[in-house]
């Protein structure tokens, strides 16, 4: 073998070598990278049942679901009614009732302002300026209807929607295994992860 | 390689380092496999630190929450139970590699002069091992990580007049407990860490790199003739191509065999009011275990085992030939394989109940005979005839 051949050869064996080693540090890194993901008990945990049967009509109830707040709000036939005559094109961040919740009666959405995270609270009366019950952010003024659609204030989007599942009348399946909750963002029912 | 960029260059000597150190690093042409066991070791050291990086991750140093956060890591964590059993192997693999290397410094003198300190350094690098393995094989507290920990530990008793506030002072308790589960978690991942690689690792190869390698021959060498060629790319692929035969043997006991070095035992939560039956450290403690139990007194074991260790330290000195290599030396290097053999049998003998009688003598003989060696070292220029080194002649 000249001496050409022989330095061709070593260099094409040097770089075959050093890709098949770069690819073996690839894949070596991938199971380091996944250990660091959620591990399967906190995935597990994203999935919880409520019992809704002591919540009575016009009440609220908020519960920890992946440290977060969820809000479950049983709504009356006159809030049902009054958040019904908004007109969704007039709204910042435009939503029907319909993309909102799967059955009228129950909203249930996480309990985070979409200003600056704090945590709204019912008016069951009238809202500050609005003529409907709905909810009060008390950091900087932020109101909600009761579909959790903003209507006046700092907020720039409705609360935000997670993934639920009415078991029967009474109970309620939330959460999904990988969703994040608040960083997932989803204001409409249709953009939601199966349960 | 060298071509470093020059404003890089201007602040700091790369390209002076990677050249004095790798790329023309002068090293013997005729180095064998047996010399790769360094740069093993030192991938070996690199696989812990990473794989024990992310068990750091999810381990808790609770007394509490310790056993269940490592059960944790192996059902719930993602790959978990993969890096569990990378750290545990890997564990195991470390000491195989570090005892082959060790086993190369015997045979062929590596240890003699201008490679004194260098030795010591390695001795003190072992020293540091055993630490760093001990403190380690008490945090997935199991029965027996408590119970050797509990010996092990009380070990420290046989100091005069201190040796019981020794002990209390150690463990941080009266007994072994949370508060020295928590020390030893600090110690396993920062203090031992940080003295052997930041500190030892470094000071090793600093000695070595001054006084160039041994090699099988035993003949020093000059480091400009024809019998030295430069470190890269010669015995980086070299060690490579070793590296990648280690890792298939590694792999293949992560993967099929991972239970086969880890006691049965670990797998359960600490019993305090039950010593287990048979109480065994991990394999590559049996030949000074066996040695410590092979002294019928408690303080007497317990020297005899810090001797067995530090004895390998005279071995400059002990060993008075002018020839390095053992072979070329019938007689050392006949005694050192038989070493070798014992160091394997006296394993074997600390893995058994020391009840049985037989298992006594044979620990006893075993013992005796591994002191024996050192002692005849010394001896051996009176009647040993060397044959002198072939020069120019590689093996």
């Amino acid at each position: 073998m000249s001496n050409e051949n022989g330095l061709n050869r070593r260099r094409f064996l040097a770089a075959a070598s050093a890709a098949v080693g770069a690819a073996g540090l690839g894949a070596a890194a991938i199971p380091f990278v996944r250990a660091m993901q959620p591990a399967q008990d906190i995935i597990a945990a994203g999935v919880i049942e409520v019992d809704l049967s002591d919540v009575r009509g016009g009440e609220m109830r908020t519960f920890l679901w992946r440290q977060q707040p969820v809000l479950i709000l049983r709504r009356t036939p006159e809030m049902i009614e009054r958040a019904g005559r908004i007109d969704p094109g007039t709204l910042k961040d435009p939503a029907t009732p319909e993309e909102r919740v799967q059955r009228p009666e129950w909203l249930v959405c996480l309990g985070v302002c979409t200003h600056l995270g704090c945590v709204p609270s019912l008016q069951p009366g009238r809202l500050p300026g609005f003529d409907q019950p709905g909810l009060l952010c008390p950091c900087h003024g932020g109101q909600y209807d009761t579909l959790g659609r903003r209507v006046a204030g700092p907020p720039p989007e409705n609360l935000y929607l997670l993934p639920h599942e009415f078991l029967g009348d009474t109970r309620l399946r939330v959460g999904a295994p990988s969703f994040a909750g608040v960083s997932a963002a989803v204001r409409k029912l249709e953009n939601l992860p199966k349960p | 390689m060298t071509r470093v960029p020059q404003w890089l260059q201007d602040r700091f000597p790369l390209r002076e380092l990677l050249e004095r150190h790798v790329t023309e690093y002068p090293a013997p042409r005729n180095l064998n496999y047996l010399w790769s066991f360094g740069a093993l070791a030192l991938l070996f050291l690199a696989i812990q630190i990473v794989t024990g990086l992310w068990l750091a991750m999810y381990y808790k140093p609770d007394a509490k929450l310790a056993f269940d956060s490592v059960q944790h890591i192996m059902r719930d964590v993602n790959w978990g139970w993969l890096i569990r059993y990378l750290h545990a192997v890997g564990a195991s693999g470390l000491f195989f590699v570090v005892y082959l290397h060790v086993g190369r410094g015997m045979y062929y003198g590596s240890y003699k002069e201008p490679r004194e300190l260098l030795w010591w350094i390695g001795i003190a690098l072992f020293f540091a091992l055993m630490a760093q393995a001990f403190t380690g094989y008490l945090l997935p507290w199991g029965n027996m990580s408590y119970w050797s920990a509990t010996v092990i530990t009380s070990l420290f008793g046989v100091v005069p007049v201190v040796g019981e506030q020794l002990v209390t002072w150690l463990r941080g308790d009266f007994a072994v407990g949370d508060a020295t589960l928590n020390r030893f978690f600090a110690f396993h991942v920062a203090l031992f860490p940080v003295a052997v690689i930041g500190g030892l690792v470094v000071l090793h190869l600093t000695a070595l790199h001054r006084v160039g390698s041994n090699n099988p021959e035993g003949v020093d060498l000059d480091k400009h003739g024809p019998d030295v060629i430069p470190f890269f790319p010669y015995y980086v692929a070299k060690d490579l191509w070793f590296a990648g035969l280690a890792l298939i043997a590694y792999f293949a006991v992560v993967f099929f065999l991972p239970t086969y070095a880890m006691e049965p035992l670990n797998w359960e939560p600490p019993d305090l009011l039950a010593t287990p039956g048979h109480l065994v450290p991990e394999w590559y403690f049996l030949p000074f275990y066996a040695v410590l139990r092979s002294v019928p007194s408690k303080p007497g074991g317990a020297v005899a085992m810090q001797a067995a260790i530090l004895i390998v330290a005279l071995l400059p000195y002990l060993d008075r030939s002018p020839v390095r290599s053992a072979r070329h030396r019938p007689v050392k290097r006949v005694l050192t394989l038989l070493f070798f053999v014992n160091f394997a049998v006296l394993g074997w003998v600390g893995a058994q109940p020391p009840s049985s009688a037989g298992v006594l003598l044979a620990g006893r003989v075993t013992t005796a005979i591994y002191f024996l060696y050192f002692a005849l070292l010394p001896l051996l220029p009176r009647f040993e005839r060397a044959r002198p080194a072939a020069k120019g002649r590689w093996a």
